[in-house]
């Protein structure tokens, strides 16, 4: 799947001649559930907090599935779940998209914003362009961190951390004594952030590009710090993700095209892991009415110090 | 004088994007040595031009 590594002591490989390189579509043949796993589980934890490159850099060596994770074909491989994923977002807020694209084309043109659409517009494109060129920038170095799931294991326990923080200082911002839904009442919509703001949530998410860091989460904290309700942070967390795993997808896939990988089943697994978002993002719109992000943030924490012990 | 700060940004981006193309820069690139095309820089730089310009719009005087 990934240029295989034989491992002599698992039952169906065998011994290659001295100075093969093996061909893993030839030698090896992908390991269908394996990969439809890894779609399943990159779609579920994608729009979760909780980091869904981290999961998918740890897990498989957590059971020990023999493929390396440097292999050139398998970043444009998450890439394509990406896409899914991508897919799933455009689906659940395609009303949203039809107004954005519109009020994008006429604020670009006129210069002026003058409906809720536009700006919304710009801040995604504020809060897309700088967290788009610095993962650009970085993305050659940071793919080497793809070799090591135990620095994945620790930006995971990271990204708890920054969870639970950033629900503290929000806690700080909340009036006592009320219901929940009265809380978020007082915070703003998505489109109310500042230019400012979106630029620095979406600046954020070029950490994202860390194994571990939940861009999910990012974008979150960053809209709760900036003054809105959770599922607004939800919500725009959603919307910035589209355009910038789209973007990602452009680079890597095409990495695909040649590589000799298994087209089909990546694009079945592409498919699951659409499905699966599409649902996960229809619970946590739900969840946040009321809910928070600490849950998520003790997860991530249990399991990237877990996973760190387990990994050595 | 902010608008055409943005134009000039646009016009540097267009330029660069130009160079990757014919292959004559290899910044930031995987492997620099190549001498393949660096398309995806170009629609990076590209991008970033077309960002530029949209904000140079916003940023240029208006009527009142």
């Amino acid at each position: 799947m990934f240029d295989l590594e034989p491992r002599l002591s698992q039952p169906g490989y065998r011994t290659l001649p001295a100075g093969w390189v093996p061909d893993s579509a030839i030698m090896y043949r992908v390991s269908w559930w394996q990969a439809l796993f890894i779609g399943l589980l990159q779609g579920a934890t994608e729009l979760f907090p909780v980091s869904s490159l981290g999961h998918a850099v740890i897990i498989p060596s957590l059971l020990h599935w023999s493929f390396r994770q440097s292999d050139p074909t398998f970043l444009p491989f998450l890439t394509l779940l990406h896409l899914g994923t991508a897919g799933a977002l455009v689906i659940l807020y395609w009303p949203e998209w039809v107004g954005i694209v519109r009020g994008f084309v006429r604020a670009a043109l006129r210069g002026r914003i003058e409906s809720p659409e536009e700006r919304m517009a710009m801040l995604l494109l504020m809060g897309t362009i700088p967290g788009g060129v610095v993962g650009f920038v970085l993305k050659s170095s940071i793919a080497a961190l793809f070799a090591s799931p135990r620095a994945a294991s620790v930006f995971l326990a990271a990204n708890g951390v920054l969870l639970v923080g950033a629900e503290f200082l929000r806690r700080r911002s909340e009036r006592a004594g009320i219901s929940r839904e009265e809380q978020e009442g007082d915070f703003k919509a998505a489109d109310q952030i500042s230019f400012r703001a979106a630029a620095i949530t979406g600046l954020c998410q070029a950490f994202a590009f860390l194994p571990g860091i939940s861009r999910s989460g990012v974008t979150m904290c960053g809209g709760l710090l900036a003054g809105l309700r959770h599922q607004e942070a939800a919500k725009l967390s959603f919307l910035l993700a589209t355009p910038i795993i789209a973007g990602a997808g452009i680079v890597e896939v095409p990495q695909l095209a040649g590589s000799g990988a298994p087209l089909g089943l990546y694009t079945v697994a592409a498919v699951l892991a659409g499905v699966a978002a599409y649902l996960s993002a229809r619970f946590l719109i739900r969840y946040f009415r009321s809910g928070r992000l600490d849950p998520y943030g003790y997860y991530c924490l249990t399991a990237g110090v877990v996973s760190f012990f387990l990994l050595r | 004088m902010l608008a055409f700060a943005f134009v000039a940004l646009a016009l540097v981006c267009v330029v660069f994007a130009v160079l990757y193309l014919l292959d004559i820069v290899g910044w930031f690139s995987r492997d620099p040595s190549s001498h393949s095309p660096h398309t995806t820089h170009a629609i990076v730089l590209v991008v970033v031009a077309v960002a530029a310009l949209i904000a140079a719009n916003f940023a240029r005087p208006k009527p009142v």
